[in-house]
């Protein structure tokens, strides 16, 4: 940053600091006591076996670490999540970009669709979340009905959407894919617009066809905010716990509902293992954590030579 | 904002076929169709939504005095929540945007040692997966004797990571020499910030108040965490625990109660529309851009 010309005579560089120092203060006194004290706090009782009601607790070093990685559980919450991924983040940038690609073209009413696409986004998440599970509900849910108007009958074992196990964490994807794809809809038609004309301009004097300019104009030119997007996609998925506490309540069926982040609950509000909680809670920040940073390398590479 | 004289693309008006529109009215009528099923279901009386979801639990009828049976919302809890909602979220959201402004003011004009450092520490703030946080949160807000208080639903989450990071990418688009001649008159480092930048910035000051509104108004995993006895539920942590708090209820009842918790939200959208979509547009904008 340019050093401007007048501060010199007006202060010492120590008293600037202060300044600055001064400024942050308070920001730095919330986000230490309600952020960085929670982190150090974690990351000092995954190494202990600490008990919640006395308060006490003992050094055992790295074996809850080790627990973690052997336990059947964590790894069935990571298949899990997987699984909930795959539906979730195609989906959605898919979708996003549908929406985006649609909107950019003279469509009537952009504000009014804009604003449309926006609201699901919008509303709390445990609401969207109680208005799907009763769309969801077995042959009296908006959804089941609709499919009978449309001729489509269940058997009588039919539990509903949310109890089938293949269907149940898809479901739960659908409602967030439904939540989110009006956000990066946005997101993108503001990328697509920053794209000059005159990369078009070129690409219509060499010849290129529609599908040609789309892969090789608009797609590289939207590369950083695509990867803008999938790193928050993944902290979407890192944060899905409200969507699962409302939708299925105990991570049912047979937990093929439990993710990382509902084990972690899990883990602190019915086992009362904080020990382990924490061990777990360390392991998925430091797992979103590798994820973005690797990430955000990948992208810098590739995005050098534009 | 760097504003480009640079022409950016415009497909010419033949591309707009029929189709386009058609296919982007259809997305739209996907993305409201959970809302009508919503107002389906409310509509409803009760013994059309659960007779059968109720015969399936206890393979019994529905007792005929319970299906003719109206039943009464009791909207207490609700008001109760709305009002501490309102009272939080307008809290959180003046509150952060004060001291978010003072952070980013300061990362973004001075210089000083640690400065990488302590942003660093705030863009980790907004990739931490919110959910470890509850077990923490709910250890300090009890050593902080604020558990179960108004305060323990304000004080962790009014100064967010983003809201620092946001302030910071406005108040860089201020000039230096501004800033250098509003000190030369002799105004202090607050006048300079509260009486010359952030009034050159508005616009982005109204977006992160909505943002941040917004965002508390409709958080639940942390302040659920927080707090304990109904009173002092938010409107977002009622939602969450309508299933688990008020067994009797069935799905219109619920669908009523999520309908006219929604309805305040719906209206500030409505109302502050250009600012919502403003500010949702600005987080991809700003977190794209390089430090």
């Amino acid at each position: 940053m340019a050093k401007s010309y007048s501060e010199p005579e007006l202060l010492k560089p120590r008293t600037r600091h202060l300044e600055a120092y001064f400024l942050l203060a308070p920001a730095l006194v919330f986000l230490g006591l309600f952020f960085l004290y929670p982190v150090i706090w974690l990351i000092s009782t995954s190494v202990t076996n600490y008990d919640p009601i006395t308060g006490t607790a003992r050094s055992i070093a790295l074996s809850h670490y080790r627990q973690v990685i052997s336990s059947a559980a964590v790894w069935r919450s990571i298949l899990n999540t997987a699984y909930f991924s795959i539906v979730y983040i195609p989906l959605t940038l898919l979708a996003a970009g549908a929406v985006a690609v649609l909107l950019r073209r003279r469509v009537i009413s952009r504000p009014f669709l804009k604003a449309i696409f926006c609201s699901p986004c919008l509303i709390p998440a445990v609401g969207a979340a109680l208005i799907w599970r009763a769309a969801y509900m077995p042959y009296r849910g908006s959804i089941d009905l609709v499919l009978r108007i449309l001729g489509f009958e269940h058997g009588p074992g039919w539990a509903g959407w949310l109890a089938e196990p293949y269907l149940a964490m898809p479901c739960i994807a659908l409602m967030c894919v439904w939540r989110d794809t009006g956000f990066f809809a946005l997101i993108l038609l503001s990328a697509l617009g920053r794209i000059p004309q005159a990369t078009y301009d070129l690409a219509r004097v060499d010849g290129a066809s529609k599908s040609q300019t789309f892969a090789f104009v608009t797609l590289p030119m939207c590369l950083g905010t695509l990867g803008l997007c999938l790193i928050m996609l993944i902290i979407n998925v890192q944060n899905v716990f409200q969507e699962i506490y409302v939708m299925t309540e105990d991570g049912g069926p047979a937990n093929w509902t439990v993710n990382l982040g509902f084990l972690v609950h899990r883990r602190v509000y019915f086992d009362g293992d904080w020990g382990r909680a924490a061990a777990l809670s360390v392991v998925l920040f430091a797992v979103t954590v590798v994820v973005i940073l690797l990430q955000n390398r990948l992208l810098n590479k590739r995005l050098d030579w534009s | 904002m760097v504003v480009s004289a640079q022409r950016t693309h415009r497909p010419a008006r033949r591309t707009g076929r029929w189709w386009s529109a058609a296919l982007i009215w259809l997305f739209a009528a996907i993305t409201l169709l959970p809302f009508v099923f919503m107002i389906w279901t409310a509509q409803k009386p009760r013994s059309r939504v659960d007779a059968a979801y109720y015969y399936l639990l206890t393979k019994r009828q529905l007792p005929e005095e319970a299906v003719r049976r109206e039943v009464q919302v009791d909207p207490r809890p609700l008001r109760v929540a709305a009002r501490n909602s309102m009272v939080v979220s307008l809290t959180c959201a003046l509150l952060g945007v004060v001291i978010s402004s003072m952070a980013g003011y300061a990362f973004a004009k001075k210089q000083f040692p640690g400065k990488a450092a302590l942003f660093d520490l705030v863009l980790a703030s907004m990739a931490v997966p919110t959910v470890i946080l509850m077990m923490p949160l709910f250890r300090l807000t009890v050593a902080m004797r604020i558990y179960d208080t108004i305060l323990a639903l304000i004080l962790p989450f009014c100064v967010t990571g983003f809201g620092i990071f946001y302030m910071r990418h406005a108040i860089s688009a201020v000039p230096d020499g501004l800033i250098d001649s509003a000190r030369l008159d002799g105004l202090s480092e607050f006048g300079v910030l509260f009486r010359v930048v952030l009034p050159s910035v508005w616009p982005s000051v109204v977006t992160l108040t909505v943002l941040q509104f917004i965002s508390t108004w409709n958080s639940f995993v942390l302040p659920y965490a927080v707090v304990d006895s109904a009173e002092n539920y938010t409107v977002a942590i009622l939602l969450g625990r309508l299933m688990a708090d008020f067994r009797g209820l069935m799905w219109n009842d619920i669908m009523i109660i999520v309908i006219s918790a929604l309805l305040p939200i719906m209206l500030a959208f409505v109302l502050l529309n250009r600012w919502v979509l403003r500010g949702l547009t600005a987080i991809g904008d700003e977190r794209r851009s390089p430090r």
